[in-house]
């Protein structure tokens, strides 16, 4: 299974990166292959190419504010593929969040 | 969690749009009012202003205070630009630019809150804009002529002659509510600057309050001005110090812009709040607007007066009364909001405290 996620929060200091680290630890203990994009304040790391999104099974966006090329994730969502949750959700609830993943990715 | 796959109300998705306004804002506000504030400490009052003490610090001024005419600007641009993405960025900038200046017959500025308003008109606009359908021929000139031409022109327009009326309506109630209010007691009038300082956190009821003191500072009453210039700096000042002290009500990302907003602070600049404002809107603001309206309320009975037209710390070179009550005052306010947000703030969970 693969997943591919973008973090991004408002002041783009603290969350955006807490959230990247949260869901790299949930997926590497379940043995999920996942890449997460950082939108934060120092702009785009760790970019998503189109065919890496396409690859994923399910898509997260863990965001507060609009993000940079969203329509990377038009097929996604339109797939039902997508989701989207606070930075501090994906923080908090991480477990909960991967178990949605996977139920989706079925 | 549940919560979450619903459809997003149009309530989270104005918020999100906002939330990418202060995301680029917060930058530019602590640049040029970082700035701007480090050159005043060193000032001299001269005529009612403070002035830079050399030609070094003039420049450093000089660019702080680009900087902080930007800021407003910036908020509305990047809301339009979350909305109605590439195009609707020109006309947000300009038309920021707009409310943050006087504007019409009746030179209006509407600050902070015409801004934000003006960013999601223009924004929605956009958008709407782009569904149309248009020749293929004039498809090309669409994104760089047509749209920010006529979005501009069309909202600009639209600003100035409809929504500048209730605004301005409103500066203009709540100024003679205030001279109103001048009649009976002192300490009821400075409860009513106090709210006005923090009630929009630099929009038009704080731009109300400075017409209101500085009209009565023409005629010789001094008071009510130092009063309001106090209570300018309560707000972030407030929130900085609630930054700080309930450590696990507030995140590390938090105290630095606690660091920000105090510095803010110091040149008494309000819109120093407004990023606490955005992650927590109703805490924040009961809390800022009863902590600023106390401390006007003991400001005026302590007859705190002050003969420059500039607040914070550092315009305490101008207060000719009080000078020790300004400072104690401000903490009062600070303090009241501190004690608001520990009883209001629930504690926010370990995981996010990292």
């Amino acid at each position: 299974m693969k997943i591919v996620a973008v973090s991004a929060c408002t002041a783009g200091i603290a969350h955006t990166y807490m959230a990247q680290e949260a869901l790299m630890e949930e997926c590497k203990k379940r043995g999920i292959d996942c890449k997460v994009e950082t939108q934060g304040g120092m702009g785009i790391d760790n970019e998503l190419e189109q065919d890496e999104i396409d690859a994923a099974d399910v898509a997260i966006l863990a965001v507060a504010v609009s993000i940079e090329m969203e329509d990377r994730f038009d097929e996604k969502r339109d797939a039902g593929k997508l989701i989207e949750v606070n930075p501090s959700e994906a923080i908090k609830n991480t477990a909960a969040l991967i178990d949605r993943a996977e139920e989706l990715a079925k | 969690m549940s919560n979450d796959t619903k459809k997003k109300g149009l309530g989270a998705e104005l918020f999100k749009h906002f939330n990418t306004g202060i995301s680029y804002f917060l930058p530019v506000i602590i640049a040029g009012g970082m700035l701007f504030s480090f050159t005043l400490i060193t000032g001299t009052v001269v005529d009612g202003q403070i002035l830079p003490s050399n030609q070094f610090w003039q420049n450093v001024y000089d660019i702080g205070q680009a900087g902080f005419s930007m800021m407003v600007p910036v908020l509305s641009a990047y809301i339009a630009y979350s909305i109605g993405s590439k195009p609707a960025l020109a006309p947000g900038f300009i038309l920021g630019y707009v409310a943050n200046n006087p504007i019409g017959a009746n030179g209006i500025s509407t600050g902070f809150l015409g801004a934000l308003i003006l960013g999601y008109v223009v924004g929605y606009v956009v958008k709407w804009i782009k569904k149309l359908k248009v020749p293929q021929d004039l498809q090309p000139m669409m994104p760089t002529f047509f749209v920010p031409l006529c979005t501009t022109l069309v909202v600009g327009i639209f600003y100035v002659y409809v929504l500048t009326v209730p605004l301005n309506a409103l500066v203009q109630l709540i100024v003679s509510l205030m001279y109103q209010l001048n009649g009976t007691s002192a300490v009821v009038l400075g409860l009513g600057i106090g709210l006005l300082a923090a009630a929009d956190f630099g929009g038009p009821c704080s731009k109300a309050a400075t017409a209101f003191t500085l009209a009565l500072m023409s005629e010789g009453f001094y008071g009510p001005n130092g009063v309001f210039r106090m209570c300018c700096a309560i707000p972030p000042l407030g929130m900085g110090l609630a930054a700080f002290l309930l450590r696990d009500r507030y995140t590390k990302a938090d105290r630095q812009l606690g660091i920000s907003a105090l510095f803010l602070c110091s040149a008494g600049i309000t819109e120093g709040a407004i990023p606490f404002a955005g992650k927590d809107f109703k805490r924040t603001w009961i809390a800022c607007a009863i902590g600023t309206a106390v401390a006007g309320g003991i400001g005026m009975l302590h007859e705190i007066s002050s003969v420059v037209a500039f607040g914070g710390i550092v315009a305490i070179t101008g207060v000719t009364q009080g000078k020790l009550w300004y400072v104690v005052d401000m903490l009062i306010g600070a303090a009241v909001i501190v004690a608001i947000l520990f009883f209001a703030k629930p504690k926010l969970d370990p995981a996010e405290l990292k």
